[in-house]
């Protein structure tokens, strides 16, 4: 890194590189703007419990979640073969996880997926990856993101029923409701909301242009060295307001035409597959449509709460004898393969989201291949807070190379995934939760 | 000299007057390093040459490094020298002290240039505890607003304060465009009283609802009313079964603690409420009713208990729990009630959403005596009952709404009643009155809002939501009067500077009112002032700051503690040894006592925790107490506190090199060059050829290599003499198996055998660099900024004043306060 000569303590540069990275982010925020005349996406899907994973020996090897081997040449599982015709578009990660909770029982990180927060302390949690994302490409588009979850709302701390958190660490209430979801997105986009929504812009200007105006008769009364701090102000002032101008565009758009019939809205949890499958359809539909470019979706949440720990039962897997969801994750894969036949059907509903976002083309690209999409868990057997089943899809038309299952030597910091992928989408961080370093392995 | 082309200025000359008040030793001058240079870099790096080794010419560069461009080949030169990569090992080498006579020279240059580049800038943004505290006393509502700000950096100094680290981004004034909203909210009120919770628990008794408080507005809450949603349950813990010996209400000591899952488990045993609450804001009062339970006949109690109140939320296995102040030591046996007030938001809450017992608020009460295994008689701590209220109000409107929308008694028109309120709060907001043309502005902001708000105070709240967010509240500006060059403050500006600078917030009443008739800057009168303000409490929040960041006690923080040499090290260990330093430095201020005590005391500050640590009996309980050392405890002053050894270990071991730096660094302000780049640092563990040697043995290795030796010679003596204290701050002369190697020869020749005679050693020979440095120090911190040459001369001299003034730390204060650049911009 070219320092000047003037800088004359060598430690005092580290302390001062220490101190931008106190601010990941924040400065980072005017360019990740530019980029926003070409849509890019982030979409993220999460089961809890973990994965089955067995020896090469047991009579159930097949189910292993994890390929048996790296690199380019690997072979699919039956529990990820439903990815068979998707393997040029994604990547399998092995040995990733956030160090700060590989200690603690593997439920709680549900909370903290997609923030990484250190939570053996307290549960404050921090901002999500995926509302750092759309706290920029929101401005874009009508619907800052869409935050989905099988169980709804927020659930309770430690096993929360939403995956999205936003600046403050607060639970966003995810919904569950494909028929109001739809309405919301396309039918009648709440008047309400929307008035709210300009008269909150509406102030927020008239207050930043009164701030505005405030510290330029500030600025005449002020020295030299002094007015080029208080433009640091002005500049951030500036930003803020045209921040508010760019979120006021969708505002005048017309709604998107989109045919209700072509949907299964007459869903319910009752039926897991059509369930699933209409939420993913509303995201996909949400993407084409471009009223939003953010979301995330918590298949099931961590541990055996709520109705989406009864989808298994429900489809007949392992005759009901393992009970739910985290009944499944205590059963016994080495001899059994039923928790592995849930892989594979979260699989298969994973396959279906991709075939769907492949087959649509956004001018010479698949809508696909500009949408980083995320798709896994926090543990990778129950309670084990470790090498978390991830797979990474999608995102070939902007820099990213697919087809292979990395594995990592040590476990790695999921972090380490994030900060890549937040760079693929315009954001030049160098910290985001607790990442050490970055994943060139998957950039072209 | 002829084939040598440097140019001379005649700054060179100038510069020689200035800089010997700079340091102690003398400056070294060009000339010396000239003739050196010319014997062993020009015959590759000359005019003689056709092309110069690595394309550098050593002959033209300007040695002037203030004006001339030249510095990052110098620095070049100073790294080849440290590395001892030049002169080529087949040319003659540079004897040691020519060597330190050229790298001596470039240092000295290129500090001053740093100097004297630094212009002098006034205008900074608030740092977050000082925006906090600000907002505190402006809204009058103990709300943590600072805590989602982005933490503040620290300056080349160590301070954080200074406007240099302090930056603004989008998002961060996005934030305070949020916090300002959410703040007005709570500080103006419309409508009727809130329903008030109030409740009693005693254990094993039916709940008590207590009625509406008859001092107190806000009907009280109907539990039994269908449509409530509002339950409390009691979640206690008391001994398990019959055989028990602990009556109900009887606390053993247990705290909360962390576990396999995320947050922390539930104190073992508790007296406590669930809340499924629906309020997640304003203030709380808590009372209870405790006692300390008798010993049994024929033993006595050994210890007191200690009664700690905690409030936070459930999740599915645990807790989240933060204490609402610190534990009392609970010494009686007949009952006395303890009150408490707390706001609701500066605590962990419950998710939103549907509440349940794994998903609400939770208030417990426990003994947080430290727990001993096995004790025969632990102490015992009897809870009668615990009370609510909440929210709890004193008057509706509340204070923090009538204080600013006053009551119109004239019955002024709404416009001229507007107009007064704004210039009430604007005048307090930034610190000096307002102009007519502001005002004018702020009202047509208003106008506008009262067209489109509901209420009166709707377009209130959003009107001061601007003040709130204005660079002239958000940052300490200084404006000037046309002319160029130095002004002196206005009364307004004095007051703030001077209250940014002890209280780290907006100047009080009084301070208002001596600028407003313009009797602050009396010299006698703002030394009365500046007394006063280091008396208040609020000047803990200079002690807390300057301290921690002069010292960097924030070093505690980052040295991983050997667990298994050092089993006794705890969180609470760490933290007592820091408040110990804290405590200290507040005692010399807050008594005007001399600065040398930093070299050495007779005294220190320690509670129970630290009292252990350091071997001093008969001390109970978490308050920090003062206390005269035993000279046999070999203790005494800034040196020998924990907090600093262990900060400047590596968590196994004491580290003479750290301990040497921090000594110069911080005490003498006379810190060696920096390392040169790359430099790896002295790592007994994982380098070969350290293997197996004592630490004093390893660092004489690190001294023999030429390109350490230069800056080593002056750093590791110092740190030697600390060698009698291991990596926890344990004095181990006497117990130690092996022997400890702590005499060193000090770089003026003196030799010194350990950490008392270092100490008479500073006192004797250092006691000016001290005065120098804190007189520095302070004034760094004193204004916000790092001093430039102008402001280390006027600090230089009044090091006699503060010697004839008995060194007094609070005298010091005095002496920066009267200074020219603290009155100046």
């Amino acid at each position: 890194m070219p320092q000047p000569s003037w800088q004359l303590d060598r430690r005092t540069f580290l302390r001062g590189t220490g101190m931008a990275l106190a601010l990941p982010w924040l400065e980072a925020m005017a360019s990740a703007g530019s980029a926003a005349a070409v849509p890019k996406r982030f979409c993220a899907f999460f089961f809890g419990n973990g994965v089955s994973l067995t020896k090469p020996t047991d009579p159930t090897s097949d189910w292993n979640w994890f390929p048996r081997t790296e690199g380019a040449d690997y072979k699919f599982t039956r529990s990820l073969d439903p990815l068979y015709d998707h393997q040029q578009d994604l990547t399998i990660f092995g040995q990733l996880s956030h160090p700060t909770s590989r200690q603690l029982v593997g439920h709680n990180t549900g909370d903290v997926w997609l923030s990484g927060a250190d939570i053996r302390q307290n549960l404050n949690n921090s901002i999500s990856i995926d509302q750092l994302i759309a706290s920029e490409y929101g401005l874009h588009t009508r619907i800052p993101s869409l935050v989905l979850s099988s169980n709804g709302g927020t659930g309770m701390k430690s096993r929360a029923t939403t995956i999205s958190f936003d600046r403050q660490g607060r639970a966003i209430p995810a919904e569950s409701n494909p028929r109001s979801i739809f309405e919301r997105l396309f039918e009648k986009p709440a008047d309400n909301d929307r008035a709210a929504r300009e008269r909150a812009l509406a102030s927020g200007r008239k207050r930043v242009d009164f701030l505005l105006e405030d510290a330029r008769s500030l600025r005449n009364r002020l020295g030299r060295p002094d007015q080029q701090r208080l433009d640091e102000f002005l500049s951030s002032l500036n930003e803020v307001e045209s921040r508010l101008t760019r979120a006021q565009t969708w505002l005048g758009k017309a709604l998107p035409d989109v045919d209700r019939s072509k949907l299964n809205l007459d869903v319910s949890q009752k039926g897991p597959t059509d369930y699933i499958r209409t939420m993913m359809d509303l995201i996909v539909l949400a993407f084409e449509t471009d009223t939003t470019r953010v979301a995330t979706y918590q298949i099931s949440s961590e541990d055996g709460h709520g109705i989406c720990d009864r989808f298994p039962g429900i489809l007949k897997i392992g005759n009901g004898k393992h009970g739910g969801h985290h009944g499944l994750s205590h059963s016994n894969p080495s001899e059994d393969s039923s928790w592995g036949e849930y892989d594979r059907y979260l699989a298969e509903q994973f396959a279906y989201f991709l075939s769907r976002m492949s087959a649509i083309h956004e001018g010479e690209t698949r809508l696909l291949d500009r949408t980083l999409t995320l798709f896994g868990s926090g543990t990778s057997t129950t309670h084990n807070a470790r090498n978390y089943p991830i797979i990474l899809a999608g995102g070939k038309d902007i820099g990213l190379r697919h087809g292979q299952y990395i594995k990592a030597r040590d476990e790695r910091p999921l972090g380490d995934l994030f900060v890549t992928m937040l760079h693929r989408l315009d954001f030049p961080v160098r910290k985001f939760a607790d990442n050490a370093g970055e994943f060139t392995e998957i950039v072209v | 000299m002829q084939s040598v082309s440097f140019k001379f200025y005649s700054m060179l000359v100038l510069w020689g007057a200035s800089w010997s008040s700079l340091r102690a030793a003398e400056p070294i001058s060009f000339t010396k390093v000239t003739p050196l240079l010319k014997q062993h870099c020009l015959n590759c790096h000359g005019s003689t040459v056709d092309k110069p080794k690595g394309e550098l010419r050593i002959d033209t560069l300007n040695p002037d490094l203030v004006l001339g461009k030249d510095g990052e080949h110098w620095q070049e030169v100073l790294n080849r020298l440290n590395f001892g990569d030049m002169p080529p090992k087949d040319e003659p080498q540079l004897a040691g002290a020519d060597r330190d006579l050229i790298t001596g020279w470039i240092v000295q240059e290129m500090r001053r240039a740093a100097l004297t580049r630094n212009p002098a800038t006034h205008f900074r943004r608030l740092t977050r505890r000082e925006y906090e505290r600000t907002m505190q006393d402006l809204l009058g509502l103990g709300i943590d607003f600072g805590s989602r700000l982005p933490e503040d950096g620290r300056s080349k100094d160590g301070f954080r304060n200074d406007g240099d680290a302090l930056g603004m981004s989008p998002l961060q004034y996005e934030m305070y465009l949020q916090i300002a909203d959410e703040a007005l909210a709570e500080a103006i009120v419309t409508g009727p009283a809130p329903e008030v919770h109030r409740y009693r628990l005693e254990a094993k008794k039916p709940p008590v609802v207590l009625p509406k408080p008859v001092d107190r507005p806000g009907e009280s809450y109907d539990y039994f009313a269908k449509d409530k949603t509002f339950t409390i349950g009691d979640d206690c813990q008391f001994g398990k079964d019959a055989k028990d010996p602990f009556p109900i209400g009887v606390l053993r000591p247990a705290a909360p603690r962390p576990f396999g899952e995320a947050a922390l488990s539930r104190p073992e045993f508790r007296y406590g409420f669930r809340l499924h609450h629906p309020f997640r804001r304003g203030e709380m009062l808590i009372r209870v009713q405790a006692a300390c339970v008798e010993a049994e006949p024929g033993t006595e109690n050994t210890r007191p208990p200690q009664l700690a109140v905690g409030l936070g939320c459930t999740n599915l296995h645990g807790v989240e729990i933060k204490s609402v102040s610190e534990p009392i030591v609970i010494d009686h046996v007949e009952a006395r009630t303890y009150e408490f007030r707390a706001r609701l938001e500066n605590f962990p809450l419950p998710n939103p959403g549907h509440f349940r017992d794994q998903n609400c608020s939770i208030l417990y009460v426990w003994n947080a005596t430290p727990s001993v295994s096995k004790e025969p008689n632990p102490p015992r701590l009897k809870i009668e009952w615990i009370e609510f209220e909440s929210p709890y109000l004193e008057q509706w409107p509340p204070a923090s709404h009538t204080r600013i929308l006053f009551p119109n008694t004239a019955d002024l028109a709404e416009a001229v009643y507007v107009r007064e309120v704004l210039k009430r709060f604007a005048t307090r907001a930034y610190r000096e009155p307002v102009e007519n043309a502001e005002l004018d502005r702020l009202m047509s902001f208003w106008t506008g809002s009262r067209k489109d708000a509901d209420s009166l105070e709707a377009s209130i709240r959003e009107t001061l939501s601007v003040v709130l967010t204005s660079s002239r509240f958000l940052a300490l500006p200084a404006s000037r009067s046309g002319e160029t060059g130095k002004q002196r403050l206005t009364d307004h500006e004095l007051a703030a500077r001077l209250s940014y600078f002890l209280w780290s917030s907006m100047p009080d009443e009084t301070l208002l009112q001596l600028a407003e008739q313009g009797q602050l800057r009396d010299p006698k009168v703002l030394a009365e002032q500046t007394r006063r303000m280091i008396l208040d409490s609020k000047s803990w929040q200079f002690i807390e700051q300057f301290s921690e960041q002069w010292l960097e006690l924030d070093r505690l923080q980052r040295v991983t503690v050997n667990k298994g040499r050092y089993p006794e090290f705890n969180d609470q260990l760490g933290t007592a040894m820091k408040q110990e330093t804290i405590c200290f430095f507040g005692h010399v201020l807050q008594n005007d006592l001399s600065i040398l005590n930093f070299f050495d005391a007779d005294f220190t500050f320690v509670n129970e925790v630290l009292a252990k640590h350091y071997g001093i009996p008969e001390v109970r309980g978490p308050k920090f107490q003062k206390m005269k050392l035993d000279p046999m405890l070999e203790r005494g002053g800034l040196l020998t506190q924990a907090s600093v050894l262990t900060g400047n270990s590596d968590g196994l071991d004491g580290h003479p090199i750290k301990r040497g730096m921090w000594l110069l660094k911080n005490l003498l302000d006379d810190p060696p060059p920096p390392p040169p780049p790359n430099v790896p640092q002295l790592d007994r563990a994982s380098d070969p050829k350290l293997q197996g040697l004592t630490i004093t043995q390893a660092l004489a290795l690190h001294r023999d290599s030429s390109a350490c030796a230069g800056c080593h010679t002056k750093i590791d003596p110092w740190g030697l003499a600390f060698e009698e204290f291991d990596a926890v701050g344990n004095w181990r002369k006497q117990n130690s198996s092996t022997a400890i190697d702590a005499k060193a020869e000090l770089p003026t020749g003196i030799t010194i055998n350990g950490m008392r005679e270092l100490k008479d050693e500073l006192l004797r020979t250092r006691s000016d660099d001290l005065r120098r440095a804190m007189l520095r120090k302070v004034a760094c911190y004193a204004l916000g900024r790092s001093l430039t040459l102008i402001d280390m001369e006027a600090m230089d001299t009044l090091l006699p004043s503060l010697k004839k003034r008995g060194d007094g730390l609070a005298a010091l204060i005095e002496l920066i306060v009267a200074s020219e650049p603290f009155q100046t911009k």
